[in-house]
């Protein structure tokens, strides 16, 4: 460790733990960036993704056929994820119900569920044969079993409903529906998070020892639990406060899963930070969840120690202590939480129709239409991101914009309904956007300059409305462009505003421009935006993926920007302590 | 003329990052002062520990005269001495009252600090709502309220020249 170009601010930064109340005002350079950053790197790496959220599905199936001759099916359901390429791999199955035509079964099946993509799964229910009810569920030939029907759907089509549950009719299987009705399948998905309840402090240090030759110590925390084998697994750091032997740390949030209960001990370890990747402990101390809230309670130190290096097996006490300064508990919930009480995302689409695009009727054009049905980069764009996020707009009616066109009445606007409607920007469903696109392509002739300004503010403006009529929706913003801002700080300005409102910004890059500048907007670097009067954005709401960059890669453009979505809104709610509508409802004594 | 409010803004003047006095980030003891107009002020308790990146969290109130454009934050810093300014940020009235958005929402907003010769210094973190009286309903106009368009760097002159959209002041009373 520690070559020569290690990522030295990357390895100051905290990490693990959850962000409780996370705003773009931690995204301080000096201390380091957001809480988060570092854990999404640490899974990126490992080929794990931080935002899936681990969840159960149950069954139940009602009005099967029935198979047997002297009694009913014995019915057992199985669980299939479609692949890309049509195939269908097997995720689980349930156990086998003797004797009946409307089973509830016990046994679940877990899944991963990624906001970003699209997750189709394959249901089928067979009868299992007499002969095969000693054999464990597992060992089960399904090509020898009788084949009751079969169900598809996509998760998001489940998570989404409030109650988690989705009915659907079975059917043969090459699709046909049979003469016969075959009866229905439910399935409900379980999110498996065990609780939801975390806890937040503050610590601080006091007196620490000085490590360092010419300067203080570069104090940072790591916190583990210890695990039954005697081991410890750290769950949490914080970040590195240079040159102080009094640190005061950022806020730290830990989840009740990471510490498991509030007795648990857990290791809290004291490190000077060393660029070379060999950290020099200062001190350590052993307390639980509680020992800590009681630290805060009565506001006493408990101090650091280290194993004697003279005497063995014995510890030295130091004079280094830690402090907690606050301590709270709360409820985190999660993003499915909000989405199944009731809150949505409204999905806008803004298209640019400058020049640089090339003309449409040629096939070099980023706007060709290809005749053959191949899509455009335009058209991938859409309907990959539409694609994924329809599921969470109940009403599917997107409002849809271009820019740097000259529209029908000769005039440059910067800001046009798509549909060529004066009045009503809206259209319905992702093939409606589609649909408009294409048309708008033979009405708007392609002009420039290339500015974002407008339709942030309009979709801004759209935003805020429907603050009034109470705050469960949260709106999404696709932007497509092929160029490079003609005026920056135009755009910075809209973007600061944007910042306050419930409000994410994607921006997808087609063709071959660089894109450096846009990248700025992103602030994934740590530098928040400020306008052109001195504010500052509230929070970074801004993704930007280039759309040949992530060719080469295993993730796709779609991916790259909806991955920060859930965090994006997540941030927004608990910022504002504005919980899922459940949360809220007097519980009903029974 | 008598100054009416009508409206009272509730202030949580939550941190500050990178502050700094004569070019070095500062130590500790800062606390910011909010000022409405000349008579109505407020100020924060002294953060004595979070050095140049101090955290507050504190909740002030002051009533926002109808005739202000902008209202005043200043970071200060308590030296052995004296009390040294470290920044000020001019807020213009437009950022949280009359653009499209309900009186009762929160405005989470961030502003550069100037110092007086007009450096930029540092960072204050801070959230507004006003508190209206339920007659005067700010309902969100559809009217395009003027923001963006030619506004003069607020620290450079004290005059703001911003446009606010406040049905209240007009023919109401």
């Amino acid at each position: 460790m520690g070559g020569c170009f290690s990522d030295l601010k990357g390895g100051k930064q905290a990490v693990g733990g959850t962000q409780a109340r996370p705003t773009a005002m931690d995204k301080d350079p000096e201390h380091g960036e957001g809480n988060n950053e570092a854990v999404d790197m640490f899974y990126k790496s490992r080929g794990l993704h931080a935002l899936f959220t681990q969840i159960e599905l149950s069954f139940s199936a009602a009005k099967l056929r029935n198979l047997d001759i002297l009694s009913k099916s014995d019915p057992m359901a199985v669980v299939y994820t479609k692949k890309s390429n049509g195939t269908l791999e097997e995720l689980g199955r349930t156990e086998v119900i003797l004797n009946t035509l409307d089973p509830v079964w016990i046994g679940k099946v877990p899944i991963a569920y990624q906001f970003e993509i699209i997750q189709p799964l394959v249901f089928r229910v067979f009868d299992v044969d007499t002969k095969f009810h000693n054999l464990p569920v597992k060992m089960l030939k399904l090509n020898e079993q009788e084949f009751l029907g079969e169900a598809s759907c996509v998760l998001s089509e489940i998570v989404t409903k409030h109650t988690k549950t989705l009915t659907l009719n079975l059917q043969n299987r090459d699709g046909h529906v049979d003469v016969k009705r075959l009866g229905t399948l439910t399935i409900h998905a379980e999110e498996t998070i065990a609780s939801r309840r975390a806890v937040e402090m503050i610590l601080h240090c006091s007196c620490l020892e000085n490590k360092d030759l010419f300067s203080k110590s570069d104090p940072f925390l790591r916190i583990s639990r210890i695990v039954e084998s005697g081991g410890s697994v750290p769950i949490c750091k914080t970040e590195v406060v240079n040159n102080n032997l009094n640190p005061i740390w950022k806020p730290i949030c830990l989840t009740m899963q990471q510490f498991g209960s509030k007795d648990n001990p857990l290791v809290i370890e004291c490190f000077d930070f060393n660029s070379s990747g060999k950290h020099e402990i200062i001190g350590k101390l052993q307390k639980s969840v509680a020992d800590l809230e009681r630290l805060h309670k009565e506001k006493l130190g408990a101090n650091f120690h280290l194993p004697s290096p003279a005497r063995q097996g014995h510890e030295k006490i130091l004079k280094g202590q830690l402090f907690v300064d606050a301590f709270s508990e709360r409820t985190l919930y999660s993003f499915l939480d909000y989405i199944s009480s009731g809150f949505e995302l409204n999905f806008m689409v803004a298209v640019d129709f400058t020049a640089s695009n090339g003309n449409p009727r040629f096939p070099e054009s980023l706007h060709y239409i290809d005749p053959s049905g191949r899509l455009n980069a335009y058209q991938q764009a859409i309907f990959e991101v539409g694609e994924v996020i329809q599921f969470y707009d109940t009403d599917k009616h997107f409002p849809a914009w271009g820019f740097g066109g000259r529209t029908t009445d000769g005039s440059i606007s910067h800001c046009f309904n798509l549909n060529g409607n004066v009045g009503e920007c809206e259209v319905e469903g992702v093939h409606g956007i589609m649909a408009a696109y294409a048309n708008a392509l033979h009405n708007v002739a392609l002009a420039g300059p290339t500015l974002f300004g407008q339709v942030i503010n309009k979709a801004s403006q759209m935003a805020s409305q429907s603050i009034s009529y109470g705050q469960s929706k949260y709106f999404v913003l696709l932007i497509i462009t092929d160029g490079v801002l003609t005026d920056a700080q135009e755009t910075k300005d809209a973007l600061v505003k944007a910042s306050d409102l419930p409000l994410s910004v994607l921006i997808v890059g087609v063709g071959n421009a660089d894109f450096k500048e846009m990248e700025i907007l992103d602030a994934d670097n740590g530098q928040r935006l400020e306008s052109s009067t001195g504010r500052i954005a509230a929070r970074d709401i801004v993704q930007f993926v280039p759309m040949r960059e992530v060719h080469s890669g295993q993730l796709s453009v779609v991916q790259a920007l909806l991955e920060e979505l859930p965090s994006q809104f997540l941030t927004y709610m608990r910022s504002r302590e504005i919980k899922p509508h459940f949360a809220n409802e007097v519980p009903v004594s029974t | 003329m008598e100054k009416t409010s009508l409206v009272s803004l509730e202030i949580n003047v939550i941190s500050a990052q990178d502050l700094r006095l004569h070019h070095r980030s500062i130590k500790k003891n800062a606390f910011v002062v909010v000022r409405t107009d000349s008579q109505n002020s407020c100020s924060t308790s002294v953060d004595t520990r979070g050095g140049s990146c101090p955290s507050w969290n504190e909740k002030l109130s002051l009533p926002l005269p109808n005739s202000a454009k902008f209202i005043t934050v200043e970071v200060q810093c308590k030296t052995h001495s004296r009390i040294r300014t470290v920044g000020t940020a001019n807020i213009p009235v437009s950022d949280f009252i009359g653009d499209y958005t309900p009186s009762f929402y929160q405005h989470f907003l961030s502003y550069r600090l100037r110092e007086p010769d007009g450096e930029r210094n540092g960072i204050v973190n801070l959230s507004i709502r006003a508190v209206v009286p339920q007659q005067y309903n700010l309902r969100p106009s559809p009217m395009p309220p003027l923001f963006g368009a030619g506004l003069l760097e607020a620290a450079e002159k004290r005059s703001g020249g911003i446009a606010i959209g406040i049905p209240v002041a007009y023919g109401r009373v």
